[in-house]
């Protein structure tokens, strides 16, 4: 008979928004229907009656269902100290892709007045160079998982899985990172060097150092 | 029968916050409570149960979590919030205000 309280539930479901939360839903309200069932079924009533009457005390299923969906276009409003939170990252963001297309100024400033403050300016970029990497970094590794405070079967099993994203995480971060710092190296090279026909080869190099960063991560990862 | 069922379906939130007020539950504990309570007279539909406690949930009056029974059957408990209680003793309050109006109205005025 449990079975049957179960398949009725399901049909009931069909209709219920693919969400998460209606996920949930089905099971909690399964779990208590069936609780309901042999709490009736033990007080005597015949299995058939307990199935009926259980069936029959669920109501108007649609109530429940026209939440769920505005549960759907909530998230933002009901979090709202997520929003600044991703606007924050998307500035931390801007700031350092600004930085790293700023780095080669000073460097051609400071270049005509030649010798000291030229060191100065080779400097000044690697500094700002390593300031806005710092700044991707910090904004991806910051980057929250899944929203706090829910406590849910599919929250176990994505808990289980961010463990592994984490790792990967890392990984982009680095790899996000490293594309600017290359671009970077070659300017500064070829700014301080004049060689400008042979400092394009770094860009040969690069895809290589990335394979091998790579294959690094993926080993220590084991 | 129906009418007095309408009157207690808006209090619905009042009598889970005070089934809750003795201790977390899950959703078929809190109604059984209920149906012993009131003698079999009165229990609530599990969409209307259900309806509320998510009612409750978003509002901040109740939070929920997920029992671990050993036996397999997984139950989501409920336990009511600080701001719950207050809000309990808030419309507890308006219960009693309404309830003496009432009270008052639904008579004849009688004879001095």
């Amino acid at each position: 008979m449990e079975y049957r309280i179960r398949a009725y539930v399901d049909e009931l479901f069909e209709k219920a928004p693919k969400t998460q939360k209606a996920y949930e839903l089905k099971i909690e309200l399964t779990q208590n229907l069936i609780d309901k069932y042999y709490a009736m079924v033990s007080e005597g009533k015949s299995e058939e009656d307990a199935y009926r009457l259980t069936v029959l005390g669920i109501g108007d299923i649609n109530e429940l269902f026209v939440g769920l969906e505005e549960e759907e276009y909530q998230p933002r409003s009901v979090s709202p100290e997520k929003e600044p939170e991703e606007k924050r990252r998307a500035a931390l963001t801007a700031i350092a892709i600004m930085m790293y297309i700023l780095s080669v100024v000073p460097l051609i400033v400071l270049k005509n007045l030649g010798g000291f403050f030229e060191t100065i300016g080779v400097v000044l970029l690697f500094f700002m160079v390593a300031c806005a990497t710092g700044l991707l970094i910090y904004s991806s590794m910051t980057k929250p998982g899944r929203k706090e405070g829910t406590s849910t079967v599919v929250a176990d099993f994505r808990d289980w899985q961010s463990q592994k994203e984490k790792s990967q995480r890392l990984w982009k971060a680095i790899r996000s990172a490293f594309w600017p710092i290359v671009l970077a190296v070659y300017f500064l090279l070829s700014f301080s060097t004049g060689k400008w026909g042979i400092t394009w080869i770094i860009f040969l190099i690069a895809p290589a150092v990335e394979a091998i960063l790579r294959a690094l991560f993926a080993s220590s990862e084991k | 029968m129906s009418i007095a069922s309408d009157m207690i379906r808006g209090h619905t939130d009042t009598i889970i916050l005070a089934q809750l007020l003795q201790g977390d539950s899950y959703g078929y504990k809190i109604n059984r409570a209920i149906e012993m309570k009131t003698g079999g007279k009165f229990e609530l539909k599990e969409a209307t149960l259900y309806t509320a406690f998510r009612r409750l949930e978003q509002m901040g009056w109740i939070t929920s979590y997920w029992g671990d029974e050993n036996t397999g059957a997984r139950r989501r408990y409920y336990s009511i919030t600080e701001l719950g209680v207050e809000n309990y003793y808030r419309m507890l309050n308006e219960w009693e205000a309404s309830k003496q109006i009432i009270e008052h109205l639904i008579r004849p005025e009688r004879a001095e």
